[in-house]
């Protein structure tokens, strides 16, 4: 989990892998390095920490008048965060960074220390460098390419040597974009990190290898097959990604939401005939034939999962079992078994792999995900984008509404498809699903009232969040956001299950949040913890008359129906968990020990 | 200049302010980036205040409006001057203020950046209500600025569009606190005349226009709507007729036996008919839905909005995310609305905010204005001010 660039063309390189590292930074953040070209000769400077401390570093240097180099931002998997253990890792003339994993390092390293080569760190990454080195005969093209036969696992790596005209690349399983300038080549591990210097970038697949001038790309195929170098265009802009007046992206991409809906569900619905298009690449036969759903997810997305669970059983008819990716077995899958993998990057590492797993064992697939061309997209029989552009908040906001509209979209689809929903119940559905983002501009349009709650609680040692049915899997994500961003130990527990156990958690100084649109269960529930001393957030429906009388404070939501509300909820648990990070001052958009996209195992 | 509210504009700014208020589609302040822009104006500093969410998520950092924007917040409420002291630290060299609220176009703000000398007042001459601060003129120069007459009147008006240079910046520091209690550029610029400063009017003949309540709308709507050009991006089924110019959003479609004269802007990805009258001077957001055999003329639909079957809406504004009946009436003449404890002469249809429902047949007499959230049940005749989340039972 880390972001490696690279540059070659006429400008400087150092402050341009500056730059495009700080746009990686959200990746991961614990220690930072670069290595440039200059003179025939390789600078390299790292160290653990901020890459601005880095980069004051390189400006004391003054500028050695560099027009290549690679760079990295790591996040450790291997070996603790440390100078040492930071990239990029030299090995006589060659220097590398490397993102991914080398399953096989120790063979691999025991194997190079017995021909003599020396160490100087813990990580997996060091030995591809010593690799490269060992067959390096003044072809880097050619070091690399014998490098990487040896190499099981998975990698993204830009590789320098000093006297070398050109930069290789190479990717497997792990992300890598180039992009192309007037006289310049870019790298990074995602599109908005190039963004501010070109919109001309080209996508590097599984197993290619690039060598990388400051005019040109060559691409090689993984059978060693020159390929045409297809460049795309892209139309977004980098700078959506701007904090634009907010203090934090998380508080951005929170209000961000009713447009990122609007965009997830442009040109999809068709009210008058009561269907969704979607390009699932399934035919309706093929729907229709469906026994089981497995969703295959992680963390945030997972809980969008959790949504399909009860929603695609009702609207469907189909039964769905949603799996955490690193713990999926794939004995589950029997023949007319669709699977739907849920990753926001489309890069999830655990994700990509369970989805591997499981297409071996035959079985359809689709994914739902934010990023256009992501590996997971080319793994897939169907992809279902959410549309709602590039996420830097570390903590998943409008992806995850997004992701749970695409559900309810695919729903309404399947349910349309199997004959489960008539026309006239799929339109009433889409009726409400056109409203959602006027509903969800009105919930933060309560900012204020949630922020003072939000407030009053800052000091609590623990905070539950219960809800049942379609708000279950919402107050899962509640009490994550809770965690992810302010450090509060939470849980989020389906209603029913206190009295199973959590019950004994609850004192004065737990404040439980009630997610209480959907049903009237709920209320017993709230009395449960109240009568124990507990304060309790009542999310519920504008004008409810009895929860009130049961909850401390409420915070009202608009009127809509159970699914919807589901959404509605999740708004107002993103602000409380944000005013609640931003009046302990903590780093909101970076948390601790967290990573935007995971791309390890 | 994008902080406060537009009261006299309620309901419509009780959720926006008053610079988001959409004429021709676009937000009053979306027309001046752009007037802006066209002018190679890049730099923009926005201060803004009331209901700041909704212009950052809209402009963001405006870069798909061709300019840079920073914002400044001003949280109180103290005056035009006191909002310009924001922009202090930023500004080094001559440049311009704009109200975000009021409609320009790039030839108005053209004649204010070539205008000779330091500091310069965009004047408008014409007739109105008493609204606007009034610029005695002698010589070409500014000999004082009158605050608002509160009568009809006639004469050069100030339209709150500037250019200055940054020793203003001086003369804000010592600026008087006014009546109303707070810090006004008005204020700043009589006591730079009786400082000797020389105060060029400029007077504006590209296209200028205020609203003072939410029913002068339509008159900046249609002013806005005649920059409008026939693009088509959405789909318009066969059988549709489309005169003058029509602006149909991508993901649009405009379904069979629609009739629509221009000047009309539809937004994306709206679902308009079979069988819907859209007549002139019509703007229509993103995402609206409007039901078979409905007409609307000269009027506002904002984004989100659902009109049923068989609705007539005229001379009237719809805010956002609205869900109105089937066969809704809106009545349209002379009427007077209490506004601010004073009654005002107008002559529309219906101001509806942001969240209005109605149910099926609702019947609206002219002059009628429904706060936000409000819902009516079907089959109510309703007339006068409703307030914020009332409920209207027949």
């Amino acid at each position: 989990m880390c972001g490696i660039v690279a540059y070659v063309g006429d400008h400087l390189a150092g402050p341009i892998l500056f730059d495009t590292l700080k746009r990686l930074e959200y990746r991961g953040y614990d220690s930072a390095g670069v290595a440039i070209k200059s003179n025939g000769e390789i600078e390299l400077l790292k160290s653990a920490g901020r890459i601005a401390d880095l980069e004051k570093v390189y400006q004391s240097l003054g500028s050695p008048g560099e027009r290549m180099g690679i760079g990295h931002t790591r996040w450790a998997t291997h070996g603790r965060p440390s100078d040492r253990n930071a990239h990029p890792f030299t090995s006589g003339e060659i220097a590398i960074v490397h993102n991914g994993i080398i399953e096989n390092y120790l063979d691999l390293r025991e194997l190079l220390t017995n021909m003599g080569y020396e160490f100087a760190s813990e990580t997996d990454s060091e030995v591809l460098a010593h690799l490269i080195h060992f067959y390096f005969k003044g072809d880097l093209y050619a070091a690399v390419c014998k490098a990487l036969e040896h190499v099981e696992g998975s990698y993204a790596t830009a590789v320098l040597a000093a006297s070398s005209p050109y930069l290789v690349c190479a990717r497997k399983d792990s992300p890598l974009v180039l992009g192309k300038g007037e006289g310049s080549v870019y790298v990074a591990s995602d599109v908005p990190a190039l963004l501010p210097y070109t919109k001309d970038v080209i996508r590097m697949k599984d197993g290619e290898i690039a060598r990388l001038f400051a005019d040109r790309v060559e691409l090689i195929d993984s059978e060693g097959q020159p390929r045409q170098v297809d460049v795309e265009r892209i139309t977004w802009n980098a700078d959506a990604a701007e904090k634009g007046g907010y203090p934090h992206f998380m508080l951005k991409e929170i209000h961000e939401q009713p447009r990122a809906i609007r965009e997830t569900i442009a040109g999809r619905i068709s009210e008058i005939d009561g269907d969704v298009r979607l390009k699932l690449g399934l035919s309706d036969e093929e729907l229709k034939g469906l026994e089981r759903v497995i969703v295959i997810a992680c963390g945030t997305s997972y809980h969008a999962g959790m949504l399909a669970k009860n929603l695609f059983a009702r609207a469907a008819g189909l039964p769905v079992d949603v799996e955490v990716a690193s713990e999926f077995l794939n004995l589950q899958i029997r023949p007319r078994t669709l699977l739907l993998g849920i990753t926001q990057s489309g890069e999830t590492a655990d994700t990509l792999l369970a989805l591997k797993k499981a297409k071996t064992c035959g079985g359809r697939s689709l994914a739902i995900t934010n990023v256009v061309g992501s590996t997971v997209t080319e793994l897939v029989d169907g992809t279902i984008y959410t549309r709602c552009g590039p996420e830097i908040g570390v903590a998943a906001t409008k992806t995850f509404t997004s992701q749970l509209v695409a559900v309810i979209l695919l729903a309404i689809r399947l349910g349309r498809a199997r004959g489960h929903l008539t026309p006239d119940q799929a339109r009433k559905m889409l009726i409400e699903l056109t409203k959602l983002p006027g509903l969800v501009q009105r919930v933060l349009e309560k900012r204020e009232e949630i922020r003072k709650i939000a407030e009053r609680y800052a000091n609590a040692s623990c905070y539950i969040f219960i809800g049942r049915d379609y708000l279950y899997p919402i107050s899962l994500e509640g009490a994550l956001k809770m965690k992810e961003i302010a450090y509060i130990p939470s849980e989020g527990y389906a209603g029913g299950e206190l009295k199973h156990g959590p019950l004994a958690l609850i004192t004065e100084n737990t404040p439980v949040v009630a997610l209480a649109t959907c049903g009237k269960k709920i209320q017993s529930n709230i009395k449960e913890v109240r009568a124990r001393g507990a304060d309790v957030i009542a999310l519920a429906t504008e004008g409810d008359p009895d929860i009130a009388k049961v909850a401390s404070s409420v915070i009202e939501l608009p009127e809509t129906s159970p699914i919807y509300s589901a959404v509605l909820c999740t708004v107002a648990v993103q602000l409380l968990s944000y005013y609640t990070a931003n009046k302990l001052g903590l780093p909101i958009d970076k948390p601790r020990n967290l990573a935007k996209c995971v791309t390890v195992e | 200049m994008a902080a406060g509210e537009g009261r006299r504009c309620r309901p419509l700014t009780q959720t926006r302010s008053k610079v988001m208020l959409p004429v021709g589609n676009r937000p009053f302040m979306e027309h001046v980036i752009l007037a802006l822009a066209a002018n190679g104006i890049r730099d923009l500093y926005i201060v803004v205040g009331y209901q700041k969410e909704r212009v950052m998520d809209y402009f963001e950092d405006g870069l798909d409006f061709g300019v840079n924007i920073t914002y400044l917040e001003q949280n109180e409420l103290l005056g035009t001057a006191h909002a310009l002291r924001k922009a202090e630290a930023y500004i080094n060299e001559e440049f311009l203020v704009v109200n975000g609220d009021n409609l320009i176009d790039a030839r108005a703000i053209k004649e204010l950046i070539s205008a000779k000398g330091e500091n310069v007042i965009l004047a408008a001459l014409r007739r109105h209500s008493g609204d606007y601060g009034i610029l005695m003129v002698e010589q070409e120069r500014v000999k004082a600025v009158i605050e608002k007459p509160g009568r009809p009147c006639s004469g050069i008006l100030n339209t709150g569009a500037y250019k200055f240079s940054p020793s203003i910046f001086d003369d804000l520091r010592h600026t008087p606190i006014s009546e109303r209690g707070s810090y006004e550029l008005t204020e700043t610029i009589s006591q730079m005349i009786a400082d000797g400063k020389e105060i060029v009017p400029q007077i504006c003949k590209g296209i200028w226009a205020d609203a003072i309540f939410a029913w002068d709308l339509f008159n900046a709507n249609s002013l806005a709507l005649t920059m409008t050009d026939t693009i088509i991006s959405g789909e318009v089924e066969e059988g549709a007729t489309i005169k003058g110019p029509v602006e149909v959003g991508e993901g649009s479609i405009i379904r069979s036996g629609s009739y629509l004269v221009g000047p009309i802007s539809i937004g994306e990805d709206c679902d308009i008919g079979p069988g819907v009258t859209i007549l002139p001077s019509t703007s229509v957001g993103d995402s609206v839905r409007i039901g078979s055999h409905s007409e609307v003329r000269n009027s506002i639909i904002m984004s989100d909005a659902r009109i049923g079957s068989g609705a007539i809406i005229s001379d009237s504004v719809v805010g956002a995310s609205c869900t109105l009946g089937d066969q809704l009436i809106i009545e349209t003449g002379p009427c007077v609305v209490e506004m601010e404890e004073a009654f005002q002469r107008a002559e529309f249809g219906a101001i509806l905010a942001d969240d209005v429902t109605a149910g099926s047949r609702v019947f609206a007499s002219a002059g009628t204005v429904v706060g936000t959230g409000a819902r009516i049940g079907s089959g109510s005749p309703i007339r006068g001010w409703i307030d914020r989340d009332s409920r209207v039972i027949s």
